[in-house]
């Protein structure tokens, strides 16, 4: 599988602070990577420096296995803080503005016969702006505008896709809208994603794989296969003899998983699943009366935040 | 840098500030002349169609309106379009998507600065041929017709991608485009003012100093009656300066983060 992005020791600093300390990360094509992290963790800023905007104090940067930057962002379509836009022009202008930056003959021969018009109009369609197209970017709402930004991030059919908060801004239809659309774009087009986004519910819906940043470091990559396996089950037992069920129940989990409060005997375990209908039998088995048990759900979000020192 | 200057290009002819400050060369140069041409007729109502007085004011032609264009007051108006211009995309947040495009810092400085210098050459022209109708429909055409005018236009030409030079190092030192166009505006002036008096104050008899400034150059090409000597010494001078900002400019735009 081909490596969109490898980054390796990269290290942004702005005076004595490290924003980006030391982060080695890999992204293989067709993989939506969420990038999560409190204000300030340093997703923008790593954004930055993959995009070429901000300039690296340490370490690299390898798109696309190796390929030139100039020839890579060819390939890159990106929104970074705020939609970058041409306020006094109409979306049709800013698009047709920023395609001549699309160098066709870069891509490959097979792009030659795009007509430029016709995939503009295509643009507008797919972000819903077709009925003000031609109003001045300016008079936008704030959903509007991510809307245009992400149809400009999308000229050119971009292989790679780098996006900083996208829904901000956008209602809960709007959410939809930009979800369905990198989902079409990941499954149509194998297109990658790099996204970063508060909104972990919404992320979760389309996340291949997440990358935890804090004060700079990438703390933790987690498949999201693995994460909804780790972070879904947590088990609380209500026992009449918490010490006996500790000695089953730690047959069946790790020990470091299981705490106890007076005699409610708490299973929170990020490794296994825990099988709780084996565990009810285990224990009256041995003679232990359970007169509770609650199987709770750990949320994605209560993951990072937990995962983020908070 | 074709398609960096392809879309510079679209952006330019869709900008309001490119015919906004066409309209306030025209308007300026119109102004100076109609004061002039006001003086003129004030003169000579005041002293007599056949006094010594009058005849000073008989200097004004199409040729010497056309060399003597480039006033401060129309070079600022160059000051404030490449402001405006080369800092847009910087102040706005668009220049990021050119970066993450591909596209290299150099060839971002220089397709800017390329296109800004392009305009105020347009816009050079359009001061001279205004300069040189106005003239002639307010006085005369003009004598002393030769291959000196040329090359007289031809130095004021460089003294402007001095200019230009100048202007695009202010935006990448400053990168804001307000303080920018403070500098593009206050330069001009302030150096021709300071330089003049370092002339008044230290007399080095046969130099002087404001004659190596840049507005010193532009001077030094507007008159028909300019030595070669000096013709020389003001496209040197251009020629230096347009060396030494843009590749200080360059080095800024280099090491620029967005």
């Amino acid at each position: 599988m081909q490596t969109i992005l490898e980054t390796r020791g990269l290290t942004k600093k702005y005076g004595n602070k490290a924003v980006v300390n030391n982060i080695s990360m890999h992204i293989d094509r067709g993989e939506v990577y969420g990038f999560i992290g409190r204000n300030g963790a340093g997703k923008t800023t790593f954004m930055r420096l993959v995009l070429g905007l901000a300039l690296p104090d340490a370490g690299e940067i390898s798109l696309f296995g190796g390929e030139s930057r100039k020839s890579a962002g060819q390939k890159i379509g990106s929104i970074v803080e705020a939609p970058a836009l041409y306020t006094n022009c109409s979306a049709y202008e800013n698009l047709k503005r920023f395609s001549t930056l699309i160098n066709y003959n870069r891509r490959g021969a097979q792009k030659r016969e795009i007509n430029e018009d016709q995939m503009i109009h295509e643009l507008i369609d797919i972000v819903g702006l077709t009925d003000a197209a031609k109003k001045k970017a300016g008079h936008y709402s704030l959903g509007m505008k991510q809307r245009l930004g992400l149809a400009i991030a999308m000229l050119g059919e971009p292989e790679f896709l780098v996006l900083d908060e996208p829904v901000n801004g956008l209602d809960p239809a709007g959410i939809k809208e930009i979800r369905d659309a990198i989902n079409n774009l990941k499954q149509a087009k194998g297109v990658t994603f790099l996204i970063s986004s508060h909104l972990l519910d919404e992320l979760s819906k389309i996340v291949t794989k997440y990358g935890i940043i804090n004060d700079g470091y990438l703390v933790e990559e987690v498949r999201a296969s693995d994460l909804d396996r780790m972070s879904s089950r947590s088990v609380t037992v209500v026992v009449d003899d918490p010490a006996k069920a500790v000695e089953i129940i730690s047959g069946l989990v790790p020990r470091e998983d299981i705490s106890v409060v007076e005699h409610a005997v708490n299973i929170s375990c990020h490794n296994v699943p825990v099988p709780s209908a084996e565990l009810n039998r285990r224990l009256v088995s041995a003679g232990v009366s359970v007169s509770a048990l609650h199987n709770k759900s750990v949320s994605v979000e209560d993951y990072f935040i937990e995962r983020m020192g908070r | 840098m074709k398609d960096l200057l392809k879309f510079e290009s679209r952006k330019l002819f869709h900008a309001k500030i490119l015919y906004i400050c066409i309209i306030i060369v025209i308007a300026v140069l119109l102004l100076f002349m109609g004061v002039q041409k006001l003086t003129d007729v004030l003169m000579e109502e005041i002293s007599g169609a056949e006094s010594d007085i009058f005849l000073i004011g008989t200097g004004n032609s199409g040729l010497s309106w056309m060399l003597s264009s480039l006033t401060p007051y129309v070079i600022m108006v160059f000051g404030v379009f490449t402001a405006i211009y080369v800092c847009g995309d910087f102040g706005n947040g668009t220049i990021k998507n050119i970066f993450s495009r591909g596209y290299s810092r150099t060839e971002v400085y220089f397709s800017k600065y390329f296109i800004s210098l392009f305009v105020l050459l347009g816009f050079g022209l359009i001061s001279m041929l205004i300069g040189f109708l106005g003239g002639t429909l307010m006085w005369r055409i003009g004598g002393g017709w030769s291959f000196k005018v040329i090359l007289l236009m031809l130095i004021q030409l460089v003294g402007i991608a001095a200019y230009n030079a100048l202007f695009c190092f202010f935006a990448a030192l400053l990168k804001k485009m307000a303080t920018t166009m403070i500098l593009a505006i206050a330069t001009p002036f302030a150096f021709s003012l300071i330089l003049s008096l370092i002339d008044l104050l230290v007399d080095l008899r046969r130099v002087n100093v404001s004659d190596f400034w840049i507005s010193g150059c532009i001077s030094s090409a507007s008159s028909v009656g300019a030595s070669s000597g000096d013709m020389i010494r003001g496209l040197v001078v251009a020629l230096v300066y347009i060396a030494i900002f843009t590749v200080c400019g360059w080095l800024l735009a280099r090491k620029r983060e967005v």
